[in-house]
């Protein structure tokens, strides 16, 4: 009984300390955003605001009127490009995986080798293409290259690696042609994982700043993080509006992330007791 | 082996990627239209970045005035990272046709060929550019070009927080106007302040310390672009500010917890300090409770001095409309725009008459940076400057601390900038 | 049962076995072929145009001293870049911080990650919630999160108010501003900021573990631990290489942070100067030296994949158990 008990405890001990030092900056920020310029910066260990105040958040959703549409548009691109990249990585992760074709270990090695370039020396030869290409100043220009992931091809590769052979096999024997067999039984049953790739994707699109800040020109098609970072002029960052604007972004994600959390633990378990 | 491509190689080098080459780059012709009204209906962008709100405001007001005047549509375009963006829009050939010009980056953007020259233009339309003050004009010719027209500009003033400093029983008058005094008030200062408010604040970055290291008469760049940092008479005039900060008489704003001085000073940690003048809007927007004065720089070997920043409006050298973007540059730099945008904006004025008609010597906080506006350092030191601010940036908090001596330091920094400098530039 | 375990503990390096049926052999592998590279087609098509295309380039320029703008101008230099990066002082300096930053971040984060994961899906209670607020780091920008930090750990922030009234420390430290604690600090942020994602990472490799694998240890007595290293850890083979992997690639190319932190210098003393940084330094804030910079990001990409390909060679051997 001993035995049964100390370490329940103990795990409850870390979870609840691992909790209290994730939220405690989190919640610094967020509390921070009722705070005026002042007294964010004059330090201090107070976490509550000595004069709460809805001025920033007033501040952001007045300041410029096309604040909505920047929320818009960052939505629109986040979604399109999340759907687009799942498919698109998921594929490709699959294939990588479990479809033998020339050259493929290569390409494996390839895509690793990519992603290790640092970007910010692609930042200029990515902008002259763009610009040839002419989608300039278009939400293309933001979902187009960024409709594959080279990281989240390489994570459904390893989630594909361990992928049972006999649910595919018996999909076959069945009738099912190698992309009914994708879409219809394995897509499905990764779940857990496309899951977590959808968030991610997700994410780094809604937080996505150096692309939309070389390629998006026009303020009307500004994502929410490129008018965000408006607010700071050039001498001095206002961090009352920047801490209220990140609490304004972040909520969308929670919203997403608690709809897809079903999923994380879901995932059938392959294999086993079939 | 220098091989300046023809367009047809250069495609063919880079796939097939549609490029910038100036082959062929415009007439020198000056084109200065002399029919202004042939202009009319034209359209031409303005490269800017986003300052104050009131800074926006007025800017498109200016915009909106100069296209009544001359019927030239102004499409703007606002940089949020001016550094990034506007090399990128350079090499992509987005340019706008004008755009703000910082006098640090000025002498590399024109030694690029990035910018047009201005006399051309300047002789045709006949202006007057006695008006200009000779610092900030002059931060934008180069080899006898002129490179661009300042829009405005800025100095570094002393700012020192009112209740702070009668709390500890002195008046503003005590606040030394050398700076050979100043270590001395500033120690008795201290025992009078409460505990956790600094006396005096500074930022250790060469883009606030040039004038000090000049002032025994070493520039810190030399005629070869070289960085000169560890003369005598350099080491001695910085000196008294690595002791003074190492006597706690003096902090920098990152060892109180904020940002930029500015912050420090509004969050009343710091009796005094040297910044520039646009702190003033930002303490007063931020901090209206904080009551503050401010004063000239004091002066060293008994000569005035201060640090200039300043912004042209400058000339693409690629730009289509150059004839259109010349007459907004004049316009904006005329009596007329600028009147309107140092009122607008709060800033001053780079015409000296604008200054006397506006009344600015009479503005209790702005009079010292208008009266620097004659003498102030600019901001700028050929193509190479950039290089020697990094390494002096990286060394001399080291100084600062302890861990070297200031001469150690600045001789490292020198090194290592000239070692760069060498490689990169030359 | 027998089977079952065997694919389980299939790891990624591992040949795919035969497929059963073997007649129609070269026409079966045809379709395979095709079907591998038609699933493969979007990417290829962004990858040749969006990547290779810019790295082509940013590989020619390394050889260049270049002039972007006012008509570019190539001066063909050969190796010269690359000699003089061997040569400078600034770069070394750069590689050490950013190797030392990396092996202390990588091998703490996933196991922490992996710590977390196997806690959070042991059965306890308010899983959900903890997940969630697990999840919370990962959803604030890097930058916002850096100013947090800075505040937090800056003279008379939280931290040294703490460590200082509990008497750990006699005065505060300027974590920030100390040559020494510089890159500290950076290293517990980011810590602190991934450690959420390849938790959630770990969690959805969990699932795919069969629980019949930890009933049948139970049966033979295994305790959690042996449960934790003899399953749970082989089996997540090919997740821990995506997480190292993943993990040296971002400390590698660490920017953000260390831009933020120093204000674009690398300083006190290049005690925070990165890899990513001087490159960014030499491609956007001097002019006329991108070839430079497209030199050091080549031979960043050549480090970053020579400690990639050592660290799976690393982890296949260990699980060879």
């Amino acid at each position: 009984m001993k035995k049964k008990k100390w370490p329940r405890i103990v795990l409850y001990v870390i979870l609840i300390s691992y909790a209290l030092v994730t939220l405690y900056p989190f919640l610094w920020a967020v509390l921070a955003s009722f705070k005026p310029y002042s007294e964010i910066v004059a330090g201090g260990l107070s976490l509550w605001p000595e004069k709460p105040t809805f001025a920033n958040f007033e501040h952001i959703f007045t300041k410029d009127p096309l604040f909505p549409r920047w929320i818009m548009n960052s939505f629109l691109i986040a979604t399109l490009g999340t759907i687009v990249n799942v498919i698109f990585n998921t594929m490709a992760g699959y294939s990588l995986a479990r479809l033998r074709f020339p050259g493929r270990n290569y390409l494996f090695l390839l895509i690793l080798a990519v992603m290790m370039v640092p970007g910010q020396i692609l930042l200029i030869p990515n902008y002259l293409i763009m610009r040839s290409l002419g989608i300039l100043d278009t939400y293309s220009a933001l979902i187009i290259p960024g409709a594959i992931n080279f990281s989240y091809i390489f994570l459904m590769r390893q989630f594909f690696i361990n992928f049972p052979r006999e649910v595919e096999e018996a999909a076959q024997v069945d009738g099912l042609n190698r992309f009914q067999t994708f879409w219809r039984i394995v897509f499905p049953m990764a779940r857990a994982s496309v899951a977590t790739q959808a968030v991610f994707v997700f994410l780094g699109f809604w937080n996505e700043f150096l692309k939309p800040l070389l390629y998006i020109t026009s303020p009307e098609k500004y994502t929410l993080t490129l008018g965000l970072q408006s607010f700071q002029s050039q001498n001095a960052t206002q961090w009352n509006y920047i801490m209220a604007a990140s609490v304004v972004s972040i909520i969308p994600i929670i919203i997403l992330y608690i709809m897809l959390n079903k999923y994380f633990m879901q995932g059938l378990r392959i294999g086993g007791d079939k | 082996m220098n091989m300046k491509l023809s367009k047809p190689l250069s495609v063919l080098m880079l796939s097939g990627l549609v490029l910038t080459a100036a082959c062929g780059g415009g007439d020198e012709e000056a084109q200065v239209a002399s029919d202004p009204s042939k202009l009319k209906g034209k359209e031409i962008t303005v490269g800017t970045w986003k300052g104050t709100d009131a800074e926006v405001k007025t800017f498109d007001e200016l915009l909106k005035n100069f296209t009544n005047e001359t019927g030239i549509k102004v499409k703007k375009k606002v940089y949020n990272d001016y550094q990034t963006q506007l090399q990128t829009d350079l090499v992509g050939g987005t340019a706008p046709d004008v755009f703000y010009v910082d006098a640090f980056l000025a002498p590399e953007l024109s030694k690029q060929g990035v910018l047009e020259p201005l006399n051309p233009y300047i002789k045709k339309a006949k202006k007057d550019l006695n008006d200009f003050y000779d610092p900030a004009i002059n931060a934008f010719k180069s080899k006898g070009e002129l490179f661009g027209l300042p829009k405005d500009y800025s100095t570094l003033g002393l700012y020192y927080n009112k209740k702070l400093i009668e709390d500890a029983g002195f008046t503003a008058d005590d606040i030394p106007k050398e700076m050979e005094k100043l270590p001395g008030f500033l120690s008795e200062l201290k025992g009078e302040l409460p505990s956790g408010v600094t006396p005096a604040i500074t930022t250790s970055e060469l883009a606030r310390h040039m004038f000090v290291l000049q002032s025994g008469g070493t520039d810190i760049v030399d005629k070869e672009g070289n960085a000169v940092l560890s003369q005598p008479d350099q080491i001695s005039a910085l000196q008294p500010l690595v002791d003074a900060y190492q006597d706690k008489l003096i902090q920098r704003p990152a060892d109180l917890g904020q940002g930029w001085a500015g912050d420090s000073f509004g969050a009343e940690k710091a009796a005094i300090m040297i910044e520039g003048n646009w702190a003033i809007s930002h303490i007063k927007q931020n901090f209206p409770d904080v009551k503050m004065g401010t004063k000239e720089v004091p002066t060293i070997g008994g000569k005035e001095n201060s640090m200039m920043f300043t912004v042209s409006y400058s000339l693409n050298s690629e730009a289509k409309e150059k004839a259109a973007g010349w007459e907004f540059i004049d316009y904006a730099t005329s009596k007329d725009g600028m009147k309107i945008w140092s009122e607008g904006a709060g800033v001053l004025p780079s015409l000296k008459s604008i200054a006397t008609e506006l009344k600015l010597q009479d503005d209790e906080l702005k009079a010292p940076f208008v009266a620097a506006g004659a003498y102030a350092t600019p901001w700028q030191k050929g193509d190479s400057l950039s290089i020697v601010a990094r390494e002096y940036n990286n060394l001399l908090p080291a100084a600062l601390k302890g861990d070297m001596t200031l001469e150690e330091a600045m001789k490292k920094a020198e090194k290592t900038a000239n070692k760069d400098i060498k490689t990169q530039l030359k | 049962m027998g089977t079952q375990i065997e694919i389980n503990q299939r790891t990624d390096a591992a040949s795919q076995s035969p497929p059963p049926k073997k007649k129609k052999g070269s026409e079966r592998s045809r379709r395979e072929s095709m079907q591998g590279v038609t699933f493969m087609l979007p990417t290829l098509i962004i990858l040749v145009t969006f990547t290779l295309l810019p790295i082509a380039y940013s590989l020619f320029l390394s050889f260049t001293r270049v002039n972007l703008f006012g008509g570019i101008e190539f001066q063909w230099v050969g190796v010269e870049n690359y000699v003089n990066a061997w040569n400078d002082d600034r770069v070394w300096t750069a590689l050490k911080n950013t190797a030392r930053y990396a092996l202390f971040v990588v091998p703490i984060q996933t196991a922490i990650a992996l710590l977390m994961a196997a806690v959070l899906n042991s059965g306890i209670r308010f899983q959900n919630t903890f997940r969630t607020i697990f999840f919370l780091p990962t959803l604030t920008s890097s930058s916002a999160l850096t100013m947090i930090f800075m505040f937090l750990f800056s003279l008379n922030g939280p931290i040294n108010n703490v460590l200082v009234n509990i008497g750990f420390l006699d005065a505060p430290i300027n974590f920030i501003n100390e040559t020494d604690f510089a890159l500290t600090t950076i290293m517990v942020m980011n810590i602190w900021s991934t450690v959420p994602f390849f938790m959630t990472i770990y969690l959805a490799g969990l699932q795919d573990i069969p629980a019949s694998l930890y009933e049948a240890a139970s049966l033979d007595g295994a305790n959690a631990w042996q449960k934790l290293t003899k399953i749970t850890v082989p089996n997540l083979t090919p997740v821990t290489n995506y997480v190292l992997l993943m993990g040296i690639i971002g400390c590698f190319q660490l920017f953000d942070q260390a831009y933020i932190i120093s204000g674009g210098t690398g300083g006190p003393n290049n005690a925070t100067l990165t890899f990513s940084l001087i490159i960014y330094q030499y491609a956007f804030k001097t002019i006329g030296t991108m070839g430079y910079a497209s030199a050091l990001a080549i031979i960043l990409t050549i480090v970053i994949f020579m400690v990639s390909m050592l660290a799976r060679k690393l982890n296949k051997e260990e699980s060879n158990y």
